[in-house]
């Protein structure tokens, strides 16, 4: 009774005319920002924390928390339009967003997005109310072993799900997770394979490399189809889902809903390793698993709902422990200290009208985020429909001020050039270069939680693995593996 | 060797990458040990490098095995992607020194005529409304600088 009291005075602080236009800002900044690729949920909201300073700290808060919801869902815009993923996200609504968009039909792709990441948000922020402390419970059980192992789970999922050879995904993924590697090793300051470039020190800039290998490379197959038709405009159609498609997607949201949430409130699994287990377990569960990567709307469904859901479940661990379950919830969490809050179990004592209008307030900003990204599809399709000679330079010009924007960087715009020839490359040879976007994003924590596994279990290998949620997610990741490589097996069997 | 064959292309860097990484397998051995118990920098990339050896030759091995083959870029397809690729590489190396506001008028217009487009409306909307968007965006909005080049020295910052 009293949470739904607060709850009460949470929604009226919320509706406060300037909360109201915070908000609405937040989410349309976020929106634009999560669709230039570059710009990320956490840079975006970093850029508006400057802006917060002399807000009071509910408003604030709810501007941040506004943002980070509408960049989640900005980051499928550009995936879905020209195979760029605006956040790390997104990567994987690029496999069924963009072929959709190929097909003809970029609003429907769009509505997939956008009405599955509305309902995420919505159901993740009642769980937000309702169940925030059995799911810290689960979280916090999560130790180095169980990371290492959803991260490998991760990577094995996406390199099965691949289309092609799994072989080619495998070494793609390998590749990722080298070029992980790279940089100053994090536990004895030890620089590895820099050969002497100080600008390697840091390893492999993380936004560049990802925007040079799934854009770039999309810029170039782009062009190969141009004929003597430069300037002619691609024919789109204009056609909302129909309801037998509202229906088919439904249970794709709701169980990417779940996952979002879950993985959400473990900190620093993330969107990306969210989604990418929506979209395996989405390909899993479809009766037609060979379409997924031609544009079907579960597959587009699913890990939208997990990357909108997340947001609620980073907010978990974050307001309940004060533990910053992501980058952009670390930028949330200094917000609410410079007003001097401390997030955590006192918040809810201390400060419930904070905690309680920003609950208020994801429920605002989730309707509002529907609203606007359906106002904005009619402005967004006009992307597509620029002629292909135009679209593929301005794709160009968008990664080099994109990654040049962030940093300052020349290097990060080398890192672009370099990353966008070697994608092109491989997607001539049939090596597809998710599983290497993907494995470079995963690298870093696969390999950090793999060497704490070892240095907590004094070398013992078998030990930490054994441990129940690390043996499941290793076992679901063999299966991964080996399933593509049984069904291989038994095709030449039957043709044999 | 055919150059433009998908099969001995696909085989040709599946060797590479193996060369590649062994190596970088054998740079890891300059690496120093980890501190008591600590697995050292060494042991994860070595994992990874050797996983790439073994998968880089199964796939030049499955190539060379391989009967059928194709055209690795269809003939009539070549010419825009590598021209587009030669006109980003010179915009990159002039990025700097020419500054970014010439330099971005100038790769537009060359990449959009090389794309075949001819409609001066086009060449000169696009080329000079991009780098507008980019100015009131980026350097007016966000505060964000691109370099100005020989902009710098004519007019000053």
């Amino acid at each position: 009774m009293e949470t739904l009291s607060l709850l009460g005075s949470g929604f009226a602080g919320a509706l406060e005319t300037y909360n109201v236009l915070m908000l609405l800002l937040g989410v349309a900044v976020g929106i634009l920002g999560g669709a230039m690729p570059g710009l990320s949920a956490s840079t975006t909201v970093a850029l508006l924390l400057p802006l917060t300073y002399g807000m009071p700290p509910d408003t604030s808060i709810i501007l941040l928390a506004a943002t980070y919801v509408g960049a989640e869902y900005g980051g499928s815009i550009s995936a879905i339009f020209i195979n760029t993923p605006g956040t790390p996200g997104a990567i994987v609504t690029t496999f069924d967003g963009y072929p959709l968009t190929k097909r003809g039909y970029p609003i429907k792709a769009l509505c997939f997005s956008l009405v599955p990441g509305t309902i995420a948000g919505l159901l993740a922020n009642v769980a937000l109310i309702t169940i925030s402390i059995p799911l810290v419970e689960f979280a916090l059980k999560f130790g180095p072993a169980e990371y290492f192992a959803l991260g490998v789970f991760g990577l094995a999922t996406i390199s099965s799900l691949t289309e092609g050879s799994v072989t080619k995904a495998m070494l793609a993924a390998a590749i990722g997770l080298l070029l992980a590697t790279i940089g100053t090793d994090t536990t004895i300051g030890f620089p590895r394979f820099t050969f002497e470039y100080p600008e390697l020190l840091d390893g492999i800039p993380l936004v560049p490399a990802l925007i040079g290998m799934l854009a770039l490379s999309e810029a170039f197959m782009m062009v190969e189809e141009l004929g003597t038709r430069a300037l002619l405009p691609q024919r789109f159609s204009h056609e909302y889902p129909t309801w037998p498609e509202w229906k088919s997607v439904m249970p794709a949201s709701l169980r990417g809903s779940v996952i979002g949430l879950v993985i959400g409130a473990i900190p620093g699994a993330g969107s990306t390793i969210a989604s990418i287990i929506s979209y395996s377990v989405e390909k899993r569960a479809s009766r037609h698993p060979e379409k997924f990567g031609t544009g079907t709307p579960e597959g587009i469904a699913g890990p939208e709902a997990a990357n909108n859901a997340v947001v609620g479940g980073t907010l978990i661990p974050m307001l309940t422990l004060g533990i910053p379950g992501s980058a952009t919830a670390a930028i949330m969490i200094s917000a609410l200290m410079l007003h001097g809050l401390q997030p955590g179990p006192e918040l809810f004592s201390k400060n419930p009208e904070v905690v309680y209008n920003l609950f208020a307030s994801q429920f605002l900003a989730n309707l509002a985020m529907l609203a606007l990204g359906l106002i904005g599809m009619t402005w967004w399709i006009k992307i597509v429909e620029v002629p292909k000679a135009v679209l593929a330079p301005c794709i160009i010009a968008i990664c080099f001020v994109g990654s040049y924007a962030v940093g300052g960087n020349i290097w990060d715009i080398g890192v672009v050039v370099v990353f966008g020839i070697g994608g092109y490359s491989m997607r001539k040879l049939d090596i597809p270069v998710a599983p290497t976007v993907l494995a470079l994003v995963l690298g870093f924590m696969v390999e950090a939680n793999f060497r704490r596994m070892l240095l907590i279990s004094g070398g013992d290998w078998l030990g930490p693995l054994m441990r129940p949620i690390t043996a499941v997610l290793l076992a679901l990741a063999l299966i991964s593996f080996v399933v593509p490589f049984w069904r291989t097996y038994r095709r030449r069997q039957a043709i044999l | 060797m055919k150059v433009n064959s998908h099969r001995v292309v696909t085989a040709a860097v599946g060797v590479v990458l193996a060369l590649a990484a062994a190596y970088l397998l054998w740079v890891t051995f300059d690496f120093p040990p980890g501190r008591r118990r600590e697995p050292g920098p060494a042991l994860w990339p070595r994992i990874v490098l050797t996983l790439i050896i073994v998968m880089a030759g199964v796939i030049a091995a499955g190539a060379l095995r391989d009967k059928q083959d194709r055209s690795l870029i269809e003939p009539g397809a070549a010419a825009a992607p590598f021209s587009l690729m030669g006109l980003m590489l010179a915009y990159f190396v002039v990025f700097t020194p020419l500054g970014y506001y010439p330099a971005t008028v100038v790769f537009f217009f060359a990449a959009l005529w090389t794309l075949r487009v001819r409609s001066w409306k086009v060449l000169a909307g696009v080329s000079l409304g991009f780098p507008l968007v980019v100015h009131l965006v980026f350097e007016r909005l966000l505060n964000a600088r691109f370099p100005r080049g020989v902009l710098e020295m004519l007019v000053g910052s």
